[in-house]
């Protein structure tokens, strides 16, 4: 079972489209989906939630599509950004209540046990929260009811390095269950290398990029050399070729390894350096 | 019934100026006190819906993208979000209504005047406060203003307009006694009728509430596909 399918995702804004997103997560695993401020990382998740009208396309979160039961479907999700969402004058017991409220699938007394786990403050107004104390209560939030797709919106970003590794250990515990998925957006690409299985790479709204992050590290090498050593077939073929006074470095798929120099260096890389070198090379 | 707990929630969004509804209570209940005359016994109505018109604007200050993204996260329609808020501020204004005419007829109670009339002044009062507040959630629907500054003028405009106008009608009313016949005449010829005229405007102010509901409903549903 797939926990999302996007199929031909666009959205067309004036002096911006995202266009064509296609992919899929299958239930139980971590995807990140990466790119620049402005790629379209945030359109693409309002699409998914439906906060946002897409122009073509297709959504469905657990084989369910928007239109076929739109209450179920915002249901099975669990939305977590950089900024709190709750309004700043509510407390910790007003959203409790909210929750009980709209959630048919909402547990109180878990909520509460993440409440007293995290010691959050009761009858403190969210908006003096702490960053991190905001970032635990959205997840006291959607881990007290059962959701089907997680989405992280640049959630860690700003977060001291203690909550952000709390959170990475967080989402491992959620896709355990092998029933529930993670989509998770960001440019800060060293969360991903420790806990995605699936990378997805947009670039001005256009899918560059998408596969296991397994595959992705098989996929490509780290070439470094002098300068002597770099000949016309490499100039072409390295991804964000990096020259210096004495020598070169850059990104090469791996099936074009061939023409290497002997002398050259071959490294297995990062999948920040596989990003960046995109990037560097898409602009040129 | 998700209306109802959006409703429910615009409620909590207004909690922090439950202080100054309470200050603006013991005002209202004070002046009217000096104010009420035994021809204008609605002034305390007007003065509490003027409050309300302002004061239920204020869950769209709340709704900014941040905190709007959480109502729109919840599982419900986008329809049932703005029936809750029309609901909110009809509520809302029910409640002004009522606290408006407790004081009226504790003043009538208190100076030995007949309530005839009040019962009028009431209704038109109430009937032109839906018919503002129906106008500005609308307007703010229509526009989506974000902005903080922007929304708390736009949110002082209406209740203002409503104020003057009604003070201005006031004032036209007493000021001679022509005119103070005139408006006997009318009240007396409408008072014959009392039960239609006040059925009918509820009802005008109601499908005017309604219209504008179905319309920005219609809108918000659009927007989310």
């Amino acid at each position: 079972m797939n926990a999302l399918e996007v199929n031909g995702l666009t959205k067309r804004y004036k002096g911006f489209t995202l266009e064509n997103i296609n992919f899929t997560i299958p239930a139980g695993y971590i995807m990140g989906y990466v790119g620049r401020n402005g790629a379209g990382k945030t359109t693409t998740l309002g699409l998914i939630t439906h906060q946002i009208k897409s122009d073509s396309g297709s959504i469905k979160i657990n084989g369910m599509e928007y239109k076929e039961n739109p209450e179920r479907y915002k249901e099975m999700i669990g939305y977590i950004q950089d900024i709190c969402y709750y309004p700043g004058d509510f407390n910790l017991l007003d959203i409790k209540g909210i929750m009980k409220d709209f959630y048919q699938t909402f547990e109180e007394e878990k909520f509460m046990e993440y409440v007293n786990k995290w010691k959050l403050p009761e009858k403190k107004k969210i908006k003096d929260f702490s960053k991190g104390m905001q970032v635990r209560l959205m997840f006291a939030g959607i881990l007290a009811r059962d959701t089907k797709l997680l989405i992280l919106d640049e959630a860690t970003n700003g977060l001291d390095p203690v909550v952000k590794q709390e959170i990475l250990e967080i989402l491992q515990e959620y896709i355990q269950d092998g029933d529930r998925s993670v989509i998770f957006s960001t440019h800060i690409l060293n969360d991903l290398e420790q806990i995605a299985d699936y990378i997805f790479f947009l670039h001005e709204g256009k899918q560059v990029m998408y596969d296991t992050k397994d595959e992705i590290l098989e996929k490509y090498i780290l070439v470094k050399g002098g300068l002597e050593d770099l000949n016309e077939y490499m100039e072409k073929n390295l991804i964000g070729l990096k020259k210096t006074s004495v020598g070169f470095e850059g990104i090469l798929e791996s099936d074009k390894s061939i023409h290497l120099s002997k002398n050259c260096v071959v490294e297995k890389p990062a999948i920040d350096q596989i990003i960046v070198s995109y990037i560097k090379h898409k602009e040129g | 019934m998700n209306a109802v707990k959006f409703m429910k929630m615009d409620f909590l969004k207004i909690k922090s100026q439950i202080k100054l509804m309470i200050v603006i209570i013991a005002f209202v209940m004070v002046f009217s006190f000096k104010m009420l005359t035994k021809d204008m016994l609605g002034w305390s109505v007007m003065y509490m819906i003027f409050m309300g018109i302002i004061l239920a604007s204020l869950p769209f200050s709340v709704d900014t993208t941040t905190s709007g993204g959480f109502v729109t996260l919840l599982p419900a329609k986008a329809r049932s979000r703005v029936y809750g808020r029309f609901l909110y501020g009809l509520v809302f204004l029910v409640v002004c209504t009522l606290i408006g005419s407790a004081i009226s007829v504790s003043y009538a109670i208190k100076e030995n005047v007949d309530l005839k009339g009040l019962l009028l002044q009431i209704i038109v009062f109430f009937g032109a406060g839906v018919i503002v507040n129906s106008l500005q959630f609308f307007v703010s629907y229509l526009f989506e203003i974000k902005n903080a500054q922007v929304l708390s003028i736009m949110r002082i405009i209406p209740g203002f307009l409503f104020f003057f106008c009604g003070s201005v009608l006031m004032d036209k009313i007493s000021e001679n006694q022509e005119s103070m016949n005139a408006f006997s005449q009318t009240v007396s010829k409408i008072i014959e009728y009392k039960e239609a005229v006040a059925i009918g405007f509820f009802v005008i102010s109601m499908l005017i509430m309604v219209v504008c509901m179905m319309i920005c409903a219609k809108r918000e549903e659009r927007k989310e596909g």
